[in-house]
């Protein structure tokens, strides 16, 4: 095979920018009907939570979603330049897996949000699936209860970057096997004494 | 070589991280490195309230009609769906209730449910005075903003309400 650049870290790299780019959620819940009661599309570039008609705003979340956006747009750049002069003794450190963690790290976030619902408001949210929720208000000596049908899913869009993170482990492990960096003379930069 | 990278891999990756960052350290700095508020939900619950208004009553095809106004104070729309409940008068059950059509409430508005008493049993009453009061227990279920809420209900409706219907008997 003669390939003038790495394929795989390209389409990962592109599939790594248009993530940002575009944005879209990557877990969705809705709640009642059209999510009505509540909804909530949560990516790590976004966070749009409303609950009974009114939104739910974290500022922190909000400045860590533009830290995620422009790490993954440098994340792509970089291994689609990396892809493309594969020759570059450097190009292989900068096919980064940030889309693969992020992607793991991401649904154990899920993960741990909805175990601390339940611990903390009693509230069973499944991760993925549909289900009936139903919350038992005390108030004063009444009780009060209230149901709603739930859906939650992970959308295409977290598949996408999963798929994204798959591929930039795989143009990784080829980049170096198919295409040997370009031995360079040593400059003062690298800290090697230059004869 | 620093951890087998090239010194300006090394650079470029930290260069990387910092402006990474730079918008966490901007939002806490806008946020007076309060780290509390920066993590404190904000939200505001919409606000659910009813007031009753006067109950009235007629006689509509033998059965007695409870008239009540009810306003809707909160900010979400409201449809009542059912009602189950009792009339009672010192235990004993004078009449069943039921809503006689679904009720749609939107917000700040002035409806009247009409609930329709059935089985009714007046023999507790012959010696009530008209102005004692007569326990509406029961159970009300209504669906608001896609949620399906069911609630206890409990009012008091006077003697001569009751008797109204039946024309002062």
């Amino acid at each position: 095979m003669n390939l003038k650049f790495n394929v795989v870290g390209v389409v990962s790299g592109v599939i790594t920018l248009g993530l940002a780019i575009v944005g879209g959620p990557w877990w969705m819940t809705v709640g009642g009907a059209g999510g009505e009661a509540f909804h909530a599309g949560i990516s790590p570039f976004a966070f749009d939570i409303s609950i009974m008609g009114n939104p739910l705003d974290i500022p922190v979340i909000y400045w860590l979603n533009v830290a995620a956006r422009i790490a993954f747009i440098l994340a792509g750049l970089e291994i689609t330049v990396a892809s493309i002069l594969v020759k570059k003794a450097w190009s292989k450190s900068f096919i980064s897996l940030r889309a693969l963690w992020t992607s793991l790290l991401f649904f154990i976030s899920i993960y741990i949000g909805l175990a601390a619902v339940q611990r903390i408001l009693g509230i069973s949210i499944p991760l993925h699936g549909e289900s009936l929720l139903t919350y038992t208000l005390p108030i004063q000596s009444l009780s009060i209860t209230a149901e709603v049908s739930t859906q939650t899913y992970f959308t295409t869009t977290f598949e996408l970057a999963l798929v994204g993170g798959i591929l930039a482990i795989v143009a990784r492990m080829i980049h170096g096997r198919l295409f040997p960096a370009e031995i360079t003379p040593p400059t003062e930069a690298d800290g090697t004494p230059v004869s | 070589m620093i951890f087998g990278m090239n010194k300006r891999v090394v650079v470029i990756k930290i260069l990387e991280a910092i402006v990474i960052l730079l918008p966490i350290i901007y939002g806490v700095t806008l946020a007076g490195w309060d780290l509390g508020e920066l993590a404190t939900p904000v939200y505001t619950p919409p606000e659910i309230g009813f007031s009753l208004g006067d109950v009235t009553s007629f006689l509509r095809n033998d059965n007695i009609i409870l008239n009540v106004l009810i306003t809707n104070d909160g900010s979400l729309t409201v449809d009542v769906e059912a009602l189950q409940a009792t009339i009672v008068y010192k235990n004993v059950i004078v009449g069943e209730v039921y809503l006689e059509a679904p009720v749609h409430i939107a917000s700040g508005e002035e409806t009247d449910i009409l609930l329709v008493v059935d089985h009714v049993d007046l023999t507790p009453l012959l010696l009530a005075d008209e102005d004692e009061v007569l326990d509406l227990q029961g159970n009300l279920s209504f669906v608001m903003q896609g949620v399906q809420v069911s609630a206890p209900l409990n009012m008091a409706i006077q003697v001569k309400t009751l008797i109204e219907a039946l024309g002062g008997v």
